[in-house]
């Protein structure tokens, strides 16, 4: 009898370490990917701060040419602010995200406006300052969509890793949550309408 | 590890619905896959860009497409960045220049540890003035020559000359221009006396210009180039021609 209550009690004590064991690898994981996350998102904020950088030498050599359309500046303007007010230290919530991303594509698409706008000024466009500009919003804008697309990537290994199980229930008791991804721009690919 | 295998089959699906594949890592410096280059001067930029990483450690790769048959000009140079590693792992030193022959498309693809170096704007001005003006001449050694060139400088510190004139050596458009001045000069020239005097003179004229294709030959044996493990972050500029 003894010796079966020994083998029992060995038995229960592998299947504990073997539990013990899976439990930490899903935690080690879980922890790996989020961490991949969080450095993506940073990148994705660096490349975001490096495009609002720009603005001001953009308004003020674009400020410049004579009569400039005044309207598209400001929208210009007007949305570097409200890029300003949304700021999203970590990795955002679906909510935070969803704001982030109006706010920032709405930049987008002012400054795309303002680089159709500057096609009728040609004495503009031909200064060296503003070629220099522009080559560098093009960066920007490609960066950003580079970073995006990593972020997604990394977003999505940690969200697929959470939800399998057992790492679900892990993710569960160590509150792991679910990162949202960014959306294509709706209507990113039509260009930008232009009205004379 | 499903999300590997979720990862491989994006990866898979991605691969199935893009026109254009991402080549395999290139082995030389220079890869002409459009057949644009003469090969005596092929050698010479292939020299050129292993010269730069003998000399900055930096990875300068030139890849000569014949078209982009369809994709996206900046996600696929971007795809071959990512997966060709070009520059050293760690400072991500490399830059990548893609040219689509049909698309007349070209792509400075910068590495993050490069982009103080080669900022956006330095990186336009290479294409813009010293590429456009020989790709649009049709001499795609010279663009590509003149790439590495300006590279060169910036890289020592030097500044970038301003637009300069087109100089390069005479290439196939104009090899065939001349033959094409050389046979309707000789055909107006049997055709009777009435053009004699601009037919001669024009007949040696169009051969000067073949002299320009001596001294190929002497194939570069060097090293050939070996991926580092550099990222890339997007930075760069793109042009056309």
């Amino acid at each position: 009898m003894k010796r079966i209550a020994l083998g029992c009690g060995a038995v229960l004590v592998l299947v504990v370490v073997i539990a013990g064991v899976a439990v930490m690898g899903s935690y080690n994981r879980l922890v790996t990917l989020e961490e991949a996350v969080k450095s993506a998102w940073s990148q994705v904020e660096n490349v975001y701060q490096r495009r609002a950088d720009l603005i001001p030498n953009l308004v003020e050599t674009v400020k410049g040419a004579r009569d400039f359309e005044k309207s598209t500046l400001t929208a210009v303007v007007e949305a570097r602010a409200k890029v300003g007010q949304v700021n999203v230290n970590k990795v955002p919530t679906a909510e935070e995200m969803q704001k982030f991303q109006s706010a920032q594509d709405g930049l987008s698409s002012a400054l795309s406006r303002l680089l159709v706008v500057v096609e009728r000024y040609p004495e503009l466009k031909a200064t060296q300052n503003f070629l220099d500009l522009q080559a560098q919003l093009e960066g920007t804008e490609n960066r950003i969509a580079v970073e995006r697309r990593r972020f997604n990537e990394v977003a999505q290994a940690f969200n697929t890793a959470r939800r399998r199980f057992p790492t679900v229930i892990i993710a569960a008791l160590f509150g792991f949550q679910e990162h949202p991804y960014f959306k294509a721009v709706e209507g990113s690919s039509v260009p930008p309408k232009v009205t004379f | 590890m499903s999300w590997r295998l979720a990862a491989v089959v994006v990866w898979l699906s991605a691969g199935a619905a893009a026109a254009l594949d991402v080549p395999p890592v290139p082995t030389r410096y220079l890869t002409d896959l459009a057949g644009v280059i003469r090969p005596g001067q092929a050698d010479g930029i292939e020299q050129r860009l292993a010269a730069i990483e003998t000399a900055s450690g930096h990875q300068v790769l030139a890849v000569i497409f014949p078209s982009l048959e369809g994709e996206p000009l900046e996600d696929f140079t971007i795809r071959c960045a990512q997966s060709w590693k070009v520059g050293r792992k760690g400072i991500d030193d490399g830059v990548i220049f893609f040219a689509f022959i049909r698309d007349r498309r070209m792509r400075l693809e910068v590495g993050y540890g490069l982009e103080s170096k080669v900022p956006d704007a330095i990186a336009r001005r290479i294409l813009d003035n010293a590429v456009r003006p020989a790709f649009a001449a049709g001499d795609y050694g010279g663009g590509v020559t003149a790439m590495a060139e300006s590279l060169q400088r910036v890289f020592a510190g030097e500044p970038l000359p301003q637009r300069r004139p087109h100089r390069g050596s005479p290439d196939a458009t104009l090899l065939i221009v001349a033959i094409a001045a050389v046979v309707l000069l000789r055909v107006l020239f049997a055709r009777g006396r009435t053009f004699g005097g601009i037919g001669r003179g024009g007949y040696w004229g169009g051969m000067g210009g073949l002299g320009g294709f001596g001294g190929s030959g002497g194939g570069w044996s060097g090293g050939g180039f070996s991926s580092g493990g550099g990222s890339f972050g997007g930075g760069g500029s793109s042009g056309s021609w």
